[in-house]
């Protein structure tokens, strides 16, 4: 039923042989039918540059974490989550990398996101099982959140030994894993942290904060040990922050190639699967390293052949929207005419990086910017601006997402700064990030067509 | 003989509520037509143009360019092209007003602020079609509470000495505060009056993005409403001009559009 799904997923056929008693055993506790095997092909080959093996192998891998996180019970002894902030992957990776072969650590709502979501779009049984157990609707609860608990609950996938959460990044993890804990017994592991900047400090170096970081990840590293088991070392950070730096400054200089490439190669969405693996734990570093080096040839060959995905000389933008659970949103805009410079949010520019080489995971946290999300509004103002003016772009695209605590605040004074300080035009879109119940791309399109319309206006104008 | 040598093109707005076709020749409006949309979207564009072109004594050979507008553009399967009602209703606007730089547009169940250059595009915008408060729709629910008829809301509302303060933003929240208010012993009128308050303070505040310049154009099917418009005219500060027939400037500005196409 699945074969030619997994193929698009990269699978060869002995891969598909060794690993199917595993995915019929994960499909059915997931409850995959034809329909929505039929239904992700789909998606895939609308969506994604399937084509390109690259996109395939990143999808691939995404495929055995969701096979890994539905059967971590019965294969492992422990087992570890986290998801946001980012910044706790790299602490989960170096976990992992200190090679316990009994204990299962994930991200489980970006897995869930990254396949039930992107692939399957079939996230609403699990939101509806969060909402109704603890996390009702209406209460502006961050759907990510609601996805993960409604999962367990389901017996989708397991409650975990550990749960890792930071409240820095947003009230939702916090109180979402309060939730776990009260309810279901869960023990959590709170990450506490100083990211509150006074306007204006940006982008001084904190050397307090990350300090403070440091201690709390040590602090963290104890209750590994004593809830877990699982002993943190100095070769397994070295190895870590190696593999993560590798990962990290391949995937930069993919996304410069597809920034300053005109017409623009490749959708964004094909992207999205190599961003959200970056430094999140996964046992196969060795294969999202392959996949990222074969995706950096093919792009190039495409860069080099002058082939696309939007027309020639179209005008670009910056954008912010990526939405994990949904392509059709960023599909949209490429199909209405608009290059996509940069949308991954989260790239520093060359004047950011010189601001803030990363030496140690707490300097992640501790100086503002970081992997992800910057935690300091100010912070990501600049970077938004940095992003705009490193790929001289014709205009932004800046995604409000509904309940996202973290990211909404800026919206308004980012599309306020780019128009004042660079003249160009910014669309500000409303979506959610986790959660396709709430908006649509159909419902989008008015706003993105116009949008394009007043951008090659525009830059028509500019060349006459 | 001189008939043949015109350019005639027609706009095609099929909205929520209504489906309006504007028939356009040589820059000059022919004819029009409004009807509900009813439950088929390809139906009454194809029912509304055939009105329009009736009128104007033409028949669906006669048209050189058809542009669609409005949510239900794409099923418009006669038209050649399908265009945004934000950028129609710029140029729409443009024609009937040129000295407009704002556009208030609140149609059925989306309401719309559209900056305006000179040359009729679009400079800015902002575009609510997410909730139903600051639309038509919010006005048709309350004037069904009220057991009035939506046209009688306008001149109603003006008689108003102390409108009432509607202070939720939701309209089914707004439904009850309503109901509330009523028990209170709360006129009808100040009752109304609030209510096009509540709707024109949602709007008001959404286009402070985009910024209200004068002259501001208010457009739609709810511009019709004179109280709507006194309650926008006293947030924004600004007088507001109507055009004679709100309803059709998105129909009209993609006749004109398909007018630019078709040469």
């Amino acid at each position: 039923m699945y074969i030619e799904l997994l193929k698009l997923c990269g699978f060869t056929e002995d891969e598909f042989k060794k690993e199917r008693p595993r995915i019929d055993k994960a499909f059915r506790i997931l409850g995959i039918n034809k329909e929505d095997v039929q239904r992700g092909e789909n998606r895939l080959k609308q969506n994604l540059d399937i084509e390109l093996l690259g996109v395939r192998k990143f999808l691939g891998i995404w495929m055995r974490e969701l096979v890994n996180l539905v059967l971590a019970r019965e294969e492992h002894r422990k087992i570890v989550y986290s998801d946001f902030p980012m910044e706790l992957r790299p602490l989960m990776s170096m976990m992992l990398s200190t090679d316990p072969g009994d204990v299962y650590f994930a991200t489980p709502g970006q897995v869930l996101n990254m396949t039930m979501g992107q692939i399957f779009d079939k996230l609403t049984p699990f939101l509806v099982a969060g909402e109704e157990n603890g996390m009702p609707p209406g209460g502006a609860h961050c759907a990510l959140y609601q996805t993960r608990l409604g999962a367990m609950v389901k017996g989708v996938i397991p409650f975990p030994d550990l749960s890792v959460i930071a409240s820095y990044h947003c009230d939702q993890p916090a109180e979402a894993e309060q939730l776990l804990h009260e309810v279901y017994g869960v023990p959590v592991a709170y990450l506490d942290s100083c990211p509150d900047p006074n306007w204006g400090d940006w982008p001084k170096f904190n050397d307090y904060r990350v300090r403070y970081c440091g201690s709390q990840a040590r602090k963290l590293f104890q209750m590994f040990e004593d809830i877990i088991g699982v002993k943190m070392n100095e070769e397994a950070k070295r190895t870590t922050n190696k593999a993560n730096a590798i990962f990290r400054l391949k995937f930069q200089q993919l996304v410069e190639l597809m920034g300053h490439a005109d017409p623009q190669p490749i959708s964004q969405v094909s992207l999205t699967h190599a961003f959200f693996l970056n430094s999140m734990p996964t046992r196969n570093i060795e294969g999202k390293q392959e996949a990222l080096e074969i995706l950096c040839g093919e792009v190039e060959e495409r860069v080099n052949q002058g082939k696309g995905v939007v027309e020639k000389g179209a005008p670009g933008v910056f954008c912010t929207a990526t939405i994990s659970v949904d392509p059709t949103i960023t599909r949209m805009i490429e199909q209405s005419g608009i290059a996509i410079r940069i949308q991954i949010p989260f790239w520093l520019s060359p004047w950011v990086m010189a601001r803030h080489p990363y030496r140690e995971w707490a300097d992640m946290i501790g100086v503002g910017p970081c992997l992800d999300i910057p935690h300091s509004g100010e912070a990501h103002v600049a970077i938004n601006l940095a992003n705009c003016k490193a790929f001289n772009v014709d205009g932004a695209i800046n995604f409000y997402p509904y309940s996202c605590r973290e990211w909404v605040p800026t919206v308004m004074i980012t599309k306020r700064t780019i128009e004042r300080e660079l003249g160009i035009p910014v669309l500000v879109l409303e979506g959610d990030c986790y959660d396709t119940r709430n908006y649509s791309a159909g419902q989008l399109r008015t706003r993105v067509e116009t949008f394009a319309e007043l951008l090659r206006a525009t830059k028509a104008a500019k060349a006459t | 003989m001189k008939e043949m040598t015109r350019v005639i093109t027609a706009g095609v707005d099929v909205g929520a509520a209504t489906a309006k076709t504007v028939i356009v020749a040589d820059g000059r409006i022919l004819s029009y037509a409004v009807i509900p949309t009813g439950d088929s979207v390809a139906r009454a564009a194809e029912k509304v143009t055939k009105a329009a072109l009736g009128q104007a004594g033409l028949s669906r050979t006669d048209l050189k360019f058809v542009i669609s507008t409005g949510y239900g553009r794409n099923s418009v399967s006669f038209a050649n092209k399908a265009v945004t009602e934000i950028i129609c209703h710029a140029r729409g606007v443009n024609f009937l007003i040129p000295a407009a730089r704002t556009v208030i547009d609140i149609g059925g169940q989306d309401s719309k602020v559209i900056g305006v250059r000179e040359d009729g595009t679009v400079r800015d915008f902002v575009m609510n079609d997410k909730c139903a408060a600051g639309t038509g729709r919010f006005l048709e629910v309350m004037a069904t509470v009220l057991g009035l008829d939506i046209e009688e809301m306008g001149p109603v509302s003006l008689t108003s000495r102390e409108p009432c303060s509607i202070s939720s933003t939701c309209t089914i929240f707004a439904e009850t505060e309503m109901v509330s208010l009523r028990a209170d012993g709360r006129t009808r009128e100040d009752i109304v009056a609030g209510i096009h308050r509540a709707v024109a303070s949602r709007v008001v505040i959404m286009g402070k993005t985009v910024g209200y310049k004068e002259q501001v154009v208010f457009t739609g099917g709810v511009a019709k409403n004179m109280g709507v418009k006194s309650a926008l005219e006293a947030g924004i500060g600004l007088p507001i001009l109507i055009p004679d027939e709100p309803q059709i400037v998105g129909a009209l500005g993609a006749a004109l559009l398909a007018g630019r196409e078709s040469r």
